[in-house]
């Protein structure tokens, strides 16, 4: 493989007048040499290759260069230009050639490709990937920053093989690595870094050229030399990083615009702008990156799809249950056994779950209906969101019978957030002249309370960390805040009395997580499908649904829609 | 000064609970009871709740909580006799399915994968619902994968129609 490169060396050195340096010895690179060119320039080459010695390459155990490499067979390998911290000299251009055998990188894989990164100073470059075909030779090209050089002559080059499989799928085998060092002899200064600006400069459409102007810096050259710019156009058509637009089927535009018939929906592109100075001097580049294409908030869920094409912090909408309400439904008489009418308070409730385009929780809104309360001691009513605190909430509103009310969350706890929605069910649901309970004996049918909660994170909260809907709902009693009862084997907050654990009915055991259960594991609490209509006032929740018995003592497995078959007469609304 | 009949006081009390406040309610220690509870003895129910025999972990969510790794692999293509695992974002999305096979919309979820085509899936699902429907859409149609609930595990594949190509042999 290495013959070729001779070949191409000694081109070079035979179209430059003077040869002053070149060598290949034991401790250096395959080939290195520097050449005088015609115009007065110098051109510095260094290959590295299987041949290498340190510090330039050390030939890891059996992958490399010139052997078939893996995933997890990567490595690295270390150019050096001795003139780097020499003023009299000035880069006019650096780049970096790698030469490899069957890089299945061709556009049409999407992201199943391979895709073999270069790295220099542990910094991508671009394009960003090795660019190449099944069973063939290629040649990529990088532009090497000029940073990665002038800070200390060293330019550390790392190859990730196969970046998106973690198993073996792709294989490549690298001929060599080329760096390409232009330069001058001059006493001048290489043109400031541009500044860009691009249009659109947000939400891209297919209607839409892309347009990259230098608006700055003024002056652009601290020689005041005029500057001129070149450009390198990239694109990611699906694979997950930007390669050359003509390797992806595209035109080669040099220029500052690519007109919007050569975009696709789906397409994102970069553009680099490299500074040139009359003197040839180079000066570092910049690049700007466009939304891509059809994807107005750039979140990375094309509008079509994004529930929220406008928010790049949210992209689904989820809703629990999927469709109408369900019922929390709690008797009051923690740690007491109550007469399981089931209906001291109730609750039809649904969750809006809306989360960004990693699957996090960026926003939580509940929707309930506080439908009955057939107790006649007052009750508050909480829910606890785990894995957050007040410190990660970005806002939070409550509406109840549409007046907003004051809401912040409750103190005195950690590693949960707990908003009181409810503090007094006997205010909130009160009695009247008729009826002294609300919406649990016949023919009381009062309107029910809508409750909204709307709370947001700042960062999005993983669904590991904050649970599923309905999170943790609780009751507590108004008089006395630590007497809190909860779905069975939801855990306390911070403010629950542990001393009435394991008291009366209770038998909680909290290192086992056991808690709101009676000792025939009964529960103090039901959160059903859909709107149920519970039991009217001190009626046996089994009177009311006969079907309940064989879904409990089968574990679940027959009658599991108990809910939807109640005895007439016997609960709330059934004629 | 006039007296009362002894025997009339608890009445008197108890007319009152009725009509103020109803001060029975949910207590099952008080002495009150509401009018609809008055009739509420019924000759067919068996069983009180607490007269039931509940298994330990009987769950009593009408729910069942899915928390699964999916992982969209190839149907056509295989690495060291695995199914080929596809890469890139998708769109998944999870319905619900009945005893009778019928998808239910709308969706239980809606997501995307990761770059690696996978996404933890962490969901309730209506406990008379026996499986799930996951769906994940691709450039050339939806890859579909029906699966118990209760089978679910740590992990499911879903399988696409798609050529997943390799150095490793396919």
């Amino acid at each position: 493989m290495t013959i070729k490169y001779y070949t191409a060396t000694l081109s070079i050195l035979c179209m430059a007048s003077t040869v002053f340096y070149s060598a290949q010895t034991a401790a250096e690179a395959t080939g290195q040499s520097t050449v005088i060119n015609e115009d007065g320039s110098f051109t510095y080459i260094q290959e590295i290759g299987a041949d290498s010695t340190p510090p330039h390459y050390t030939a890891p155990q059996g992958y490399g260069f010139s052997i078939y490499s893996w995933f997890n067979e990567d490595y690295g390998w270390q150019h050096d230009f001795p003139l780097w911290n020499d003023d009299e000299y000035k880069i006019v251009s650096a780049t970096l050639l790698i030469r490899g055998w069957d890089v299945d990188s061709e556009p049409h894989h999407g992201t199943g490709g391979e895709y073999d990164g270069i790295a220099v100073d542990g910094v991508d470059l671009n394009p960003g990937l090795l660019q190449g075909n099944n069973n063939s030779w290629s040649e990529t090209h990088f532009t090497v920053p000029i940073e990665a050089i002038s800070d200390d002559g060293l330019i550390n080059v790392f190859l990730d093989i196969d970046m998106n499989h973690s198993q073996r799928t792709w294989a490549t085998t690298l001929d060599y690595s080329l760096l390409t060092i232009n330069y001058i002899r001059s006493n001048g200064q290489p043109p400031f870094k541009p500044l860009l600006s691009i249009t659109p400069n947000g939400a891209t459409g297919t209607d839409d050229d892309l347009v990259v102007s230098v608006v700055g810096p003024t002056p652009a050259d601290p020689d005041n030399d005029p500057v001129s710019y070149s450009y390198r156009w990239y694109v990611d058509v699906g694979q997950g990083y930007f390669v050359d637009d003509e390797f992806a089927g595209k035109a080669d535009h040099n220029g500052p615009r690519v007109p919007a018939n050569q975009t696709t929906i789906g397409e994102t592109w970069k553009v680099e702008v490299y500074p040139s100075d009359s003197e040839n001097l180079a000066g570092s580049f910049a690049n700007s990156t466009w939304y891509t294409i059809g994807d107005a908030d750039n979140d990375g869920v094309l509008d079509d799809s994004d529930d929220y094409p406008d928010d790049a912090e949210r992209a689904f909408i989820n809703y629990f249950p999927a469709n109408g309400q369900n019922t929390l439904a709690f008797e009051d008489r923690w740690p007491h056994k109550g007469d399981y009418d089931m209906n001291d308070v109730v609750l039809y409730y649904s969750y809006s779950v809306i989360s960004n385009s990693e699957n996090a929780v960026k926003q939580v809104v509940l929707d309930a209906d506080l439908v009955a309360r057939g107790g006649d001691q007052a009750s508050g009513f909480a829910i606890s969101l785990t894995g957050v605190d007040s410190g990660d909430v970005d806002s939070v509103t409550l509406t109840i019978n549409g007046l907003q009310q004051s809401i912040s969350a409750e103190a005195g706890h950690s590693g949960e957030l707990i908003y009181v929605l409810i503090d007094n069910t006997l205010e909130t649901l009160p009695g009247n002249g008729v009826f002294g309970f609300y919406n649990t004996q016949d023919s009381d049918e009062r309107n029910a309370v809508p409750i909204r909660l709307d709370v947001s994170f700042k960062e999005a909260v993983p669904v590991a960390a904050l649970g599923l809907p309905p999170y943790n709902p609780f009751i507590f009693a108004s008089d006395y805040r630590g007497r809190e009862i909860h779905l069975r084997n939801q855990p306390p907050t911070d403010l629950a009395d542990v001393r009435i654990f394991s008291t009366g009915d209770d038998v909680s055991v909290a290192e086992n997580g056991h808690y709101y259960r009676t000792s025939d594991n009964l529960p103090w609490a039901l959160d059903i499908n859909g709107t149920w209509k519970h039991p009217l006032e001190r009626i046996d929740i089994l009177v009311s649904y006969p079907d309940m018995p064989d879904w409990v003592e089968s574990s679940g497995t027959v009658n599991m829609n108990w809910y939807l078959s109640p005895r007439a007469g016997k609960c709330w609304k059934c004629r | 000064m006039t007296h009362m009949p002894t025997t009339l006081i608890p009445i008197i009390a108890l007319s009152a609970c009725f009509i103020l406040s109803g001060c029975g309610g949910g207590n099952s220690q008080s002495s009150a009871k509401s009018p609809v509870a008055d009739a509420s003895a019924d000759e067919t129910a068996t069983k009180k709740l607490d007269e039931l025999t509940v298994a330990e972990n009987f769950d009593w969510r009408g729910f069942a909580e899915v928390t699964t790794q999916v992982q969209l692999v190839s149907n056509l293509s295989y690495i060291q006799s695995e199914r080929a695992p596809l890469t890139g974002k998708y769109i998944i999305t999870v319905y619900g399915v009945d005893e009778l096979g019928a998808v239910h919309t709308p969706a239980l979820f809606r997501g995307m994968t990761h770059s690696s085509a996978s996404i933890a899936l962490n969901l309730s699902v209506p406990a008379h619902w026996p499986a799930i429907e996951i769906r994940a859409g691709l450039p050339g149609g939806d890859c579909i994968e029906q699966i118990h609930h209760q089978n679910a595990g740590d992990a499911i594949e879903v399988g696409c129609d798609q050529y997943v190509y390799s150095d490793s042999g396919v």
